[in-house]
């Protein structure tokens, strides 16, 4: 007769069973949120890819040469914007120090003939009447923006469809050149976005994509730069190309080559798309964990140039449903919206001040991967 | 060889019980959370092949096993 193995009672089996279910998970948390092992198309860390921003200057009203601005169209992008920084008194002579390879025939204009400055830039001619043409023209109040580049209007509003109101702020934007629309980007460091904003010292931010999450499925292009590329998608896709235009992509319809077709700017991956050929949207059951009531951060574009920024505050209870989210972008005018990252990372600043209040992370916020911000740069 | 089978069995038999268990939390995280995409990232690919290769070969110990019994 054989001797009868000893065995462990199955309770004790079982225990070690979800012991190591547990270490599993352990290590999976691990993997998936700190160390990324496998394969999401990450270059060398490309770190901050953003242009330098720099304050406004407006010499004399006779300087005119100072407002030569980067033509940006299709075929001559600013990818690198290599500008010496000296002091802003100098930069009358600053197109000899823009890198070559970059500018267009811009900075071949001569002396003799100063430019209307309203036209210059990809979108100043488009809104002549918008930017500041000489230092009297600039604005810069609590809830006006205007520079030489830039027209901003911000308005606090108030949403009463839910049970609690709750505080919504919107940001009208004209922009004279694409690059004074830009991303602050990292896929492996997070950082408070008070702290980013200060670096970039941009006019307006808001949260990004949240683009170093590790969801292998994310496409992440920012200033021109591709930092994670993928073949699929699993949310809705927003481009940003170099003319101007967002253009929105599904799951079903995404197609990296339609996509980089559109010679992108900027590409962000979180979603839902609110506004699409100038419709909102009103069906989100593909999004139901993210519907609900919560505090939003979206973008949305009316003209190549001109787009509209929204931050809503609050947090459960509090907040809008992507459903009203999606009519306000409609009603703001909006031909296509996109939502960005909201809950505990919806952020938003406007010159001096942050457009976040009463939420309750308020004194530990959440860090951030990325921004988007509107701002100065040199030209 | 038996004994090695037997070892072999109870191991694999435990391994793809754990390894369904951490499948399964995943599964209902990502329905709660889906933009972290718990389901979608590669190492939970990795996870899904590992169960698989789990349960084949468990499989194939358990048909030995059932081969050697009926003969």
């Amino acid at each position: 007769m054989q001797p009868k193995t000893k065995r462990i009672p199955w309770y004790l089996a079982l225990l070690i069973d979800l012991v190591l279910c547990g270490i599993g998970l352990c290590l999976f948390a691990y993997f998936h949120h700190v160390r990324i092992l496998w394969n999401i198309g990450m270059p060398d860390e490309p770190e901050i890819v953003v242009p330098v921003p720099r304050p406004p200057s407006f010499p004399s009203d006779t300087d005119t040469d100072v407002f030569l601005s980067t033509d940006l169209t299709d075929d001559t992008h600013v990818t690198d914007t290599n500008v010496t920084d000296t002091d802003a008194s100098d930069s009358v002579s600053q197109t000899d120090t823009v890198s070559t390879d970059t500018v267009t025939d811009a900075d071949t204009t001569t002396e003799t003939e100063p430019p209307f400055v309203e036209n210059l830039g990809q979108f100043g001619a488009k809104f002549p009447d918008r930017f500041a043409k000489t230092a009297a023209d600039v604005i810069s109040t609590a809830d006006r923006y205007v520079s030489r580049d830039l027209d901003i209007t911000y308005t606090k509003l108030v949403y009463t469809g839910e049970k609690i109101p709750v505080n919504y702020h919107v940001l009208d934007i004209y922009v004279r050149n694409l690059e004074n629309f830009f991303t602050v980007a990292s896929l492996t460091s997070r950082r408070y976005f008070t702290d980013m904003v200060a670096a970039t010292g941009c006019v307006i931010a808001i949260s990004g994509d949240y683009c170093g999450n590790t969801n292998a499925a994310y496409e992440v292009l920012r200033n021109g730069v591709e930092m994670r590329s993928s073949n699929y998608i699993i949310h809705d896709l927003c481009v940003l190309g170099y003319d101007g235009k967002l253009s929105v992509f599904t799951e079903d319809n995404y197609d990296r080559n339609k996509v980089m077709a559109l010679n992108p700017y900027q590409i962000w991956n979180f979603g839902p798309i609110l506004v699409e050929n100038g419709k909102n949207k009103t069906n989100f059951s593909k999004n139901r964990d993210i519907a609900g009531l919560n505090p939003r951060v979206a973008i949305g574009e009316i003209e190549p140039g001109h787009y509209i920024f929204i931050v809503v505050e609050g947090q459960y209870p509090k907040g809008i449903k992507l459903s009203a989210l999606a009519k306000i972008m409609k009603n703001m005018g909006c031909v296509t919206a996109y939502n960005l990252d909201g809950g505990a990372s919806a952020h938003g600043y406007f010159n001096g001040t942050i457009l976040r209040n009463g939420h309750p992370d308020d004194d530990t916020p959440r860090k951030l991967y990325d921004i988007v911000c509107i701002g100065e740069v040199a030209q | 060889m038996k004994r090695f089978f037997d070892i072999l069995t109870e191991v694999l038999m435990h391994l793809s019980f754990v390894e369904a268990l951490i499948v399964l939390v995943l599964f209902v995280t990502d329905r709660f959370n889906h933009a972290m995409g718990f389901m979608t990232a590669d190492i939970s690919k990795w996870l899904i092949f590992a169960l698989c290769a789990t349960v084949i070969l468990l499989f194939i110990c358990l048909m030995v096993r059932f081969y050697r019994k009926d003969h």
